[in-house]
């Protein structure tokens, strides 16, 4: 090992962090950038410091500190993009971020989220669908179904919760 | 007490994923949205939060789009079903309609052949009656598909006025020779149609 590697993780150190925590990264980076190839150039300036500071950290606390890293990566990104705020006037999930190669797997995973969404009150279904799918923010969605904004955002907040428990 | 302090947590985890999903989804105001940004420098959680939320909306809009291309597929199906319906049934009942001009314009024709195709002659004489009908009914018809024809007949008629009867007679009626071979093809039982010499 030469003096300049002293500091450095060891590289298979560094593959099973990326092997662990790069999807779940990718995602956050995504919900903080929204923006596909931006959030990957995140995650490869994350990963490079990993490899360079890496030592820095215990080894209990490394997820959180590649967290850390990449958050910080994410704003220097945005900063450097010049897109401000107007990044943040998208969401995050139209991204083509998680589409799987095996189409089979997606498939299966889509029935069981459609299942659970078939489960909800049809009320909940539909502000579910208006948002997601149909990208209409709670404010239009309220006006087009001449209910309070707060029944709105209500009734996502608790369609949400009852998928996390069906989903889980 | 320890039931409530897990219920507590639990509360506050589903606040967080709902403030995280209100992010990513950018509905928080700008104020708010400063504020959380400011946790995420800090809270792991936080930030497990929001790659959680982008993972639930992204797996939701999949699901939803695949249920709405599937129904815009049916939708197809069924339109396209229902033109090639619409297409084959107009085109049957053009074919009808023109089969049913083509029979209304050749009636003679029509029972003769009805007539020979049922074999329904049970002797010469019957044969020779649905010749003469038939002869009769194609003179008609050429009469009115060829205006030369029909004068050049008419000078015929009038040239031979004087035998008008004795000859329209019998050019309405089956020619003897005719009678005569049917009689004999008939295995010459009756002899009333016998050729003169």
């Amino acid at each position: 090992m030469s003096a300049a590697d002293e500091g450095k993780l060891d590289s298979a150190v560094v593959a099973a962090l990326f092997e662990q925590h790069s999807q779940e990264l990718l995602r956050f980076l995504v919900g903080v950038l929204r923006d596909h190839q931006l959030a990957s150039d995140a995650l490869q300036a994350a990963f490079t410091k990993m490899i360079e500071r890496g030592h820095e950290s215990s080894e209990e606390s490394r997820k959180a500190w590649l967290f850390r890293v990449a958050y910080n990566e994410a704003l220097v990104v945005r900063r450097r993009e010049k897109t401000g705020r107007s990044v943040l006037e998208r969401v995050a999930w139209s991204s083509d971020l998680f589409r799987s190669d095996d189409s089979l797997v997606q498939k299966e995973n889509a029935e069981q989220v459609r299942a659970a969404i078939d489960q909800l009150p049809p009320e909940q279904q539909r502000i579910v669908r208006m948002r997601i799918y149909e990208e209409k923010t709670f404010a239009v969605i309220a006006d087009e179904l001449k209910i309070p904004l707060g029944t709105a955002l209500g009734r996502m907040r608790a369609a949400l919760a009852k998928l996390r428990i069906k989903l889980e | 007490m320890h039931g409530a302090a897990i219920g507590k947590m639990s509360e506050t985890q589903e606040a967080l994923s709902w403030l995280a999903f209100r992010y990513v989804a950018n509905e928080l105001n700008p104020v708010e949205a400063n504020e959380f940004e400011s946790l995420l420098l800090t809270d792991q959680v936080a930030r497990e939060a929001v790659a959680a939320a982008v993972e639930e909306a992204t797996q939701i809009r999949q699901a939803l789009g695949i249920v709405a291309c599937a129904a815009s597929q049916r939708s197809n199906w069924n339109l396209r079903t229902t033109r090639v319906a619409i297409v084959a049934a107009g085109s049957c009942l053009t074919l009808f309609l023109a089969l049913c001009l083509v029979r209304s314009s050749l009636p003679n024709l029509d029972s003769v052949a009805l007539t020979v195709a049922n074999d329904s002659l049970s002797s010469p004489a019957q044969l020779a009656f649905v010749w003469a009908e038939s002869r009769h009914g194609l003179t008609e018809l050429q009469a009115v598909a060829d205006p030369l024809l029909t004068d050049s007949l008419d000078i015929v008629s009038i040239a031979d006025a004087d035998d008008v009867d004795s000859e329209s007679e019998s050019s309405l009626a089956a020619p003897s020779w005719m009678l005569a071979a049917l009689a004999k093809m008939d295995g010459g039982v009756d002899s009333e149609f016998e050729i003169q010499e």
